[in-house]
């Protein structure tokens, strides 16, 4: 099975159409992998609608494709709110004005509710995940795609330490994921989007912790960031109609449409074979993602970790080789109008200072106007609590009396009337203006370092193919050949 | 001691200074050059990973050069020998240790992978430079005390 076959001409939509649909058709005449989609958030006030969509996007994807898809997601089919989404308009209820001064405003906009995902397999609880994903991986002969929509943390140790959040606050780090599909052979890749992410290569090498040596089944796959970043969905705020985690670009290029159901304005197929390789589709990804994510591959990660000491500490040939990172490195610096000389690098890095200082004072102004929020509530409270003390204890008898008797309409009513609100609110929207600058900033800074890792990796390759013993050349063109193995 | 046996004694105090210094000076010197430029790895690990990783590939490469850093050792010993102790000679002296990395860029670049010596060149001689100076300050101290 293709996963898709994209158009020729980027202008031309309608035969971009009519390939698509009749590739979809073919699509279905042929075998097909496996996938394992993992998702949700670790419990309900972690769990955003954004994480639901896309692992709904990407099942009806995978599944369109004739993938067979097995879903884990939060706490499976039980009963019981496990996700929220968030309401466009967070002032529509009538004691919006008491969250705005008491609660978190953000808290007042979210929407509960049991999850949508079809076809659960069950929870990603880690005691009912790991014993299925491991029976699954080790008995499974066929090849595997891993795709994990959520949220990850850091490791203080070894990159193999970070883990996937998992529901019920269980984790899973690389490092056991490792020990438990130690008997697999068949080929597995994965895309996992979630921050510190880049710690999951770390599947791909025999032992978890350190060296180089691949395992003896073929490993490789794809992460929106390294071991020691955060990735987009973990950005200063979340705006869902601007979400562009990796999943965003990499499974569009993938399907060839966006989520929107778009075809896609450029082709992601590069060598123009018909078939979109997972590769291919992470090329996409590194070009057209305008995210903080700064994404990288398993064979990308081993570049990275090759380079020998005595090329490591060594500023980088002014020439640039010629392979497709250059090409990527090219065309990114033509997207952000930065000029090819010999000073693109130097200019990438003051664009990235002045981006920086930027930033910095964005979040400075962020704390200030915080502290202000602050005062302006804690004087609200005071004023409201002098006439109204229940109010200071929201899970007592006497605030649900507020309630019953109607006081909290009086209370809102005196509250909004109170120009310390009319500033509150002021504030409260600025911060918001302020929080889009700063993932617009973090955005900006992303594209700056993308371009520096983009030429870094072209030197890497470079590097590879001049310094590399035959044994590294073989494992890094085994990683390359694991990526642009299509998807069956 | 006498001066003379301090005098002796100081190529076998200088040889491992120098030794010791060459890779942190190295590495220095290449991170200067990398910030000049704008392009280095350790310009982009600052920033975006642990400090005990950059410091872990750090002491690796400590450890690599060892055999490198004992050859740069004797040679500004040597240098010391031939070169510091006559008085207008003397003001040259350590000049083998930048000569050394314009040669080892060009041998580099003629007999292993790195085809062009500008790969190198520009670091292996300022390593050299600030070894030599180094050096120098050793030797000026030396006179010092003596």
């Amino acid at each position: 099975m293709k996963m898709t076959r994209m158009p020729t001409s980027n202008s031309n939509m309608c035969r971009g159409l009519i390939v698509a649909t009749s590739v979809a058709l073919f699509s279905f005449t042929a075998a097909a992998d496996d996938a394992l989609l993992i998702g949700g958030g670790h419990e309900p006030l972690r769990s955003e609608g954004q994480i639901e969509l896309n692992v709904i996007w990407v099942q009806e994807i995978l599944t369109n494709a004739g993938i067979d898809v097995t879903t884990w997601f939060t706490d499976g089919n039980a009963p019981g709110f496990d996700v929220y989404g968030v309401s466009a308009d967070s002032d529509a209820s009538d004691y919006a004005p008491l969250a705005r001064v008491f609660g978190d405003r953000f808290l007042e906009a979210r929407e509960y509710k049991e999850n949508d995902v079809q076809n659960v397999a069950g929870s990603t609880d880690v005691t009912s995940l790991l014993p299925a994903l491991t029976e699954r991986l080790n008995t499974d002969d066929d090849p595997v795609l891993l795709v994990y929509n959520g949220h990850g943390s850091q490791s203080s140790g070894a990159a193999s330490g970070v883990t996937l959040n998992l529901w019920n606050n269980t984790t899973l780090s690389a490092r056991e994921l490792h020990e438990n599909i130690t008997e697999r052979t068949a080929p597995l890749r994965w895309v996992f989007t979630q921050c510190y992410s880049g710690g999951f290569h770390r599947l791909a090498y025999d032992n978890p912790d350190e060296g180089l040596q691949l395992t003896d089944a073929r490993r490789c796959g794809f992460t929106a960031e390294s071991a020691y970043q955060l990735s987009e969905g973990c950005s200063a705020s979340l705006d869902t109609g601007d979400y562009r985690d990796y999943t965003t670009y990499f499974f569009a290029a993938l399907s060839g449409r966006g989520r929107d159901g778009d075809v896609l304005g450029v082709n992601p197929d590069s060598d123009g074979d018909g078939i979109t390789t997972p590769r291919e589709a992470h090329f996409y990804t590194l070009a057209h993602a305008y995210s903080s994510d700064l994404s990288r591959s398993t064979s990308e990660d081993y570049l990275d970790e090759w380079q020998p000491w005595y090329l490591r500490w060594l500023p980088l040939r002014p020439e640039l080789p010629d392979n497709e990172y250059a090409k990527l490195y090219r065309d990114t610096a033509a997207v952000l109008g930065i000029p090819l000389n010999f000073r693109t690098p130097k200019e990438a890095r003051s664009d990235i200072d002045a981006l920086k200082r930027e930033l910095s004072a964005l979040q400075e102004k962020r704390r200030s106007l915080h502290t202000a929020q602050d005062e302006l509530q804690g004087l609200l409270i005071h004023e409201l609590a002098s006439r109204w003390p229940p109010l200071l204890g929201p899970y007592t008898a006497a605030y649900i009396e507020l309630v019953r008797d109607g006081s909290l309409d009086n209370i809102v009513a005196t509250l909004t009337s109170n120009p310390d609100y009319t500033d509150l609110v002021l504030l409260q929207e600025e911060d918001d203006q302020l929080d889009d600058l700063i993932v617009e900033s973090e955005r900006a800074i992303t594209q700056r370092l993308k371009l520096l890792r983009l030429r870094r990796l072209a030197h890497l390759v470079d590097q590879l193919e001049r310094h590399g013993s035959d044994q590294a050349k073989a494992d890094y063109a085994s990683l390359v050949g694991c990526e642009s193995e299509p998807l069956r | 001691m006498p001066r003379r046996s301090r005098l002796s004694m100081f190529p076998v105090f200088l040889a491992p200074l120098i030794a010791i210094a060459t890779w942190p000076v190295f590495v220095a010197c290449a991170t200067a050059i990398g910030y000049v430029g704008g392009e280095a790895w350790q310009l982009d690990a600052w920033a975006e990973e642990p400090k005990r990783r950059l410091l872990q590939f750090f002491l690796d490469g400590w450890t690599h050069s060892i055999p490198i850093a004992i050859g740069v050792g004797l040679l500004a010993a040597v240098d010391w020998l031939l070169l510091a102790r006559m008085r207008y000679i003397s003001l040259i002296a350590g000049i083998l240790l930048p000569i050394a990395g314009a040669v080892a860029s060009f041998a580099l670049a003629s007999f292993t992978p790195w085809n062009t010596p500008m790969a190198l060149f520009p670091t292996l001689v300022a390593t050299g430079v600030a070894l030599a100076i180094i050096y120098r300050l050793c030797d000026v101290a030396r006179r010092v005390i003596d």
